[in-house]
């Protein structure tokens, strides 16, 4: 993805949106959102056995006789793991899993660019996942879209690999029977940073009137004759907007950010147009 | 199973076609997505694994499947695994009246052979398996289709109910011919008797059963009966006549019999004879009795405890119809050939003198007899040229001539000319037929160009011992009969079974166009019309009439006369199993490649099929 233009350029133009939002990580160039060892103070609080004399404020002890610590925030390099779905949903327009692709990349490049070590797991039907890091990260170029297993379904059964306090993004549609609440907080267990980024088709996210056809669902192969008129496509808008506003929800509880993106828009609007109207990029 | 019409089958290749056009018909263009639950789809088909087209399973699919299979299994019109098992059972019947004897020695009711093959054909039919098919043949003179071919098993027993066998003694082996035709290769045959075939005499059919019911029986027969009228008596019907009848006792005991001889008489009858006749074991009774004249009609019986045939012991016989011959002699009055002709003529009976315009027979001299009209028999007696030149010029013959005679024509039947000295014999100027020649001289010759019969005897019986001979009245005789027989109506009046009738029309009579009728024993037929009239196979006895439209023309009596079929001692039951056994594969009843055409049918559906299920998902895929 490091050849890609449009990703090049973006890299370039955005960057990590991460400062406003506390996270974790080994020490680096990023703050993190516990306490840490860098020389930006955070807060006081009373001394408990344990902690680091060489933290314990002597001024402050000496005017209220309370030991009290000084603790400062945390200097952190960010491990940021990129989920992204290749399932076959994914590749029901050529644009989605283009821009799937470039997203990944971004990010960690980004990510890299920070000193962080970004790792890219695409969600295959293959166990265990694997991890790319950013030295193959070009190898998303030719990954397949071809995956049955959805994400709710590795996440429930446990074979994605994630790390702890480290920042996700998770690159999928979504368009999978699940549980948003249950899906998100699986998502968020543990990691310093949640982002979610659904990337949709232009007609998926704004279907048009076909006329009669035969729906085939390119991951479960089930088949339904629909006539697809101005009624079900409202019926189906309904749907998937109960979706998106469950995934929302879901994110703000777990103080995630969620977004969605148009696969046809390409990545420079998604970026610019979403992805830092949601926090996640910002312009360097 | 099998079909009989299997190329009804055909129309299962609509099975596919029915599939083809749900498959196919009105199904919408494919449309990938990635959330179908989104789209609330109420109808939802899971297809893990292979992808493929699956055909729809809807009631209307079902039903048009269901109605096409109906209709080619109605078009091939199968047959259960039953009917296949099936036989055709051609059943051969003993047609003779002995299978009308009553069963005399068995205990209870007396049932006659005719119902014990009933009912052992009831009980063989029951057992046939279910769709199997029964013909039955009566034998006789000419075998008699009685039920079928090939009809159903149950009303084959219903149709007997008028078989009535009467028939007499004659040849099996036509009817077992025709049911060996009937059964084909595949066919039962049975035949039902009452008395085993000797497998050595008869040539019986391998593949043919012969079940017997019959048992030795007492029967006591009129073997022979005859009425006759008195010699010489003039035709009048106070003359009365005799009754003769012949009487045999075919059982093994003495027998007591009863025999009575009743006529119409108006609405009723009236015994005219009643008798009681001992006969003993085997014998023969010769029976002869006086009975009135102008009874028109005799019908005479015998019973008795030990007859178990009631056909044979009764006959009914016409009162002899007199046709007496008019003869004139026209010979000169004191001639040889008058006293020698009136000699010969008192011996014979039913004649009657008479003058020669009258006659139907004319016997005289060549001027004479030319003299009658021409539609007459007549006999010229030589000298055929009485002129004293001719007289002289003709030639005796010696006792030692060598005669060559016609010997088939009915007139010389018994004559032999032994011994005869033929004199006078002088050459004829006329066309003739020779019927007794001595070297070129015709002696006894039939002339031609008449109508009738003209006989000329070139003789001149004053140089001749002819009429000294037996010879004289035999010819004399022959000639009167011959003459008797060429006038219409029947010689005689009273036949035996299966004896032809033969008789004469008048002109009048013959020249019709249409056919003549019979009528007797229960049926009418058509008999041709012609001068001639024969009739042949008389089968049932009976009282026969013949009918030119509404005019009786003849009316005679035909009475059962056959001692082979009422010796009912020699009867043997039994069963005689069939040589070879017929495969038991049913009657054809359809083409042998029957099965070849379903598989040949199922072969393609199944290509079809498997081409669909198999091969174009997997080119949809690549």
């Amino acid at each position: 993805m490091r050849s890609d233009a449009e990703v090049r350029r973006a890299a370039e133009t955005f960057q990590f949106g991460l400062l406003r939002v506390p996270a974790s990580g080994r020490a680096g160039e990023l703050l993190g959102r516990g306490t840490g060892s860098s020389l930006e103070f955070q807060e006081y609080r009373e001394y408990t056995p344990g902690d680091d004399i060489r933290h314990l404020d002597w001024a402050a002890y000496g005017r209220s006789d309370t030991l009290m610590v000084r603790l400062y925030r945390e200097e952190i390099s960010p491990r940021t793991e990129i989920l992204l779905d290749t399932s076959r949903s994914m590749a029901v327009a050529d644009a989605k899993p283009l821009l799937s692709r470039q997203l990944a990349g971004l990010f960690a490049l980004l990510s890299a660019g920070l000193g962080g070590s970004p790792a890219v797991i695409p969600l295959t039907d293959q166990l265990p996942l694997e991890r790319i890091g950013l030295d193959q990260v070009d190898r998303l170029e030719e990954w397949p879209f071809t995956s049955r297993s959805t994400l709710a379904e590795l996440m429930a059964d446990g074979n994605i690999p994630l790390k702890p306090r480290s920042i996700r993004i998770v690159i999928s549609d979504f368009l999978f029977p699940h549980d948003p609440d249950t899906l998100v907080k699986q998502l968020a267990s543990d990691a310093s940073t949640l982002w979610i980024v659904q990337v949709l088709g232009a007609w998926e996210a704004d279907p048009t009137p076909l006329g009669g056809r035969r729906l085939v669902d390119n991951e479960t192969a089930s088949e339904a004759d629909l006539l697809i008129n101005q009624a079900s496509i409202d019926e189906y808008l309904e749907r998937l907007h109960r979706l998106q506003r469950g995934l929302v929800r879901a994110c703000r509880r777990a103080e995630a950010s969620f977004v969605t993106v148009q696969a046809e828009a390409g990545l420079g609007q998604a970026c610019r147009d979403d992805l830092c109207a949601a926090g996640m990029l910002r312009v360097a | 199973m099998s079909f009989a019409n299997p190329w009804g089958l055909l129309a299962l290749t609509a099975l596919p076609v029915i599939a083809a056009i749900h498959l196919f018909h009105r199904r919408y263009p494919r449309l990938e997505v990635s959330g179908l639950h989104l789209w609330g789809v109420a109808q939802m088909t899971h297809t893990p694994g292979r992808r493929r087209e699956r055909l729809p399973i809807t009631a209307s699919l079902i039903l048009e499947l269901l109605a096409a299979l109906v209709l080619a299994l109605a078009l091939a019109r199968p047959q259960i695994d039953s009917v296949n098992q099936s036989v055709h059972l051609v059943v051969v019947l003993d047609g003779s009246a002995s299978m009308s004897a009553r069963r005399l020695t068995a205990g209870g009711r007396v049932k006659t052979f005719r119902e014990l093959v009933i009912e052992h054909l009831d009980r063989r039919l029951r057992d046939l398996p279910q769709g199997s098919v029964v013909t039955l043949i009566e034998t006789g003179r000419r075998p008699i289709l009685l039920f079928g071919p090939q009809g159903r098993v149950t009303e084959a027993i219903g149709s007997l109910q008028e078989w009535d066998p009467q028939a007499v003694g004659h040849d099996v082996q036509p009817a077992w011919n025709l049911a060996d035709q009937l059964a084909g290769e595949t066919g039962q045959l049975l035949y039902l008797t009452d008395t085993l075939p000797d497998p050595e005499r008869l040539n019986l059919p391998t593949g043919m059963e012969a079940v017997s019911m019959g048992e030795p029986q007492p029967n006591l027969a009129i073997t022979a009966a005859r009425w006759m009228m008195p010699a010489g008596s003039d035709g009048s019907a106070d003359g009365g006549g005799t009754v003769h009848l012949r009487l045999l006792n075919l059982g093994r005991a003495p027998a007591i019999a009863r025999l009575t001889a009743t006529t119409p008489d108006g609405e009723g009858t009236r015994t005219v004879l009643e008798r009681s006749l001992d006969l003993d074991a085997g014998a023969v009774l010769p029976f002869e009795a006086a009975v009135p004249a102008g009874l028109g009609q005799l019908d005479i019986r015998i019973d008795s405890d030990r007859d178990a045939l009631d056909l044979d012991s009764r006959v009914r016989l016409i009162e002899p119809i007199r046709r007496s011959v008019r003869v004139a002699v026209s010979l000169p009055a004191e001639s040889v050939g008058r006293k020698q002709v009136g000699r010969a003529l008192l011996a014979l009976a039913d004649w009657v003198p008479s003058g020669v315009g009258d006659a139907d027979l004319v016997i005289g001299d060549t001027e004479s007899v030319a003299d009658s009209p021409s539609d007459r028999w007549r006999l010229v007696i030589g000298p055929v040229d009485s002129s004293v030149a001719a007289r002289k010029r003709a030639v005796d013959l010696s006792d030692r001539s060598a005669y060559v005679m016609e010997k088939r024509h009915p007139l010389l039947e018994g004559v032999s000319l032994g011994g005869v000295i033929w004199g006078g014999v002088q050459e004829l100027d006329f066309d003739f037929t020779p019927l007794i020649t001595s070297g070129s001289r015709p002696l006894l010759v039939q002339g031609l160009g008449t109508s009738a019969n003209r006989f000329v005897l070139n003789i001149d019986l004053g140089r001749s011992n002819f009429t000294d001979t037996p010879d004289w009245p035999i010819l004399i005789s022959n000639l009167l009969e011959e003459c008797r027989d060429s006038r219409p109506g029947l010689r005689r009046v009273n036949y035996r079974v299966t004896e032809d009738v033969r008789f004469l029309l008048d002109e009048r009579a013959a020249e019709g166009d249409e056919l003549l009728r019979l009528e007797g024993a229960n049926r009418t037929r058509q008999v041709a019309r012609g001068r001639l009239v024969e009739i042949t196979g008389l089968a049932r006895p009976g009282l026969y009439t013949v009918h030119d439209d509404d005019r009786q023309l003849a009316r005679f009596a035909v009475n059962f006369q056959d001692v082979d079929e009422s010796t009912l001692v020699t009867l043997v039951a039994g069963d005689r199993p069939a040589v070879t056994s017929v495969p038991k594969v049913g009657f054809e009843s359809d083409s042998p490649y029957t099965w070849l055409i379903l598989l040949a049918i199922l072969t393609v559906i199944g290509l079809a099929m498997g081409d669909w299920q198999v091969l174009r998902p997997q080119l949809k895929r690549t």
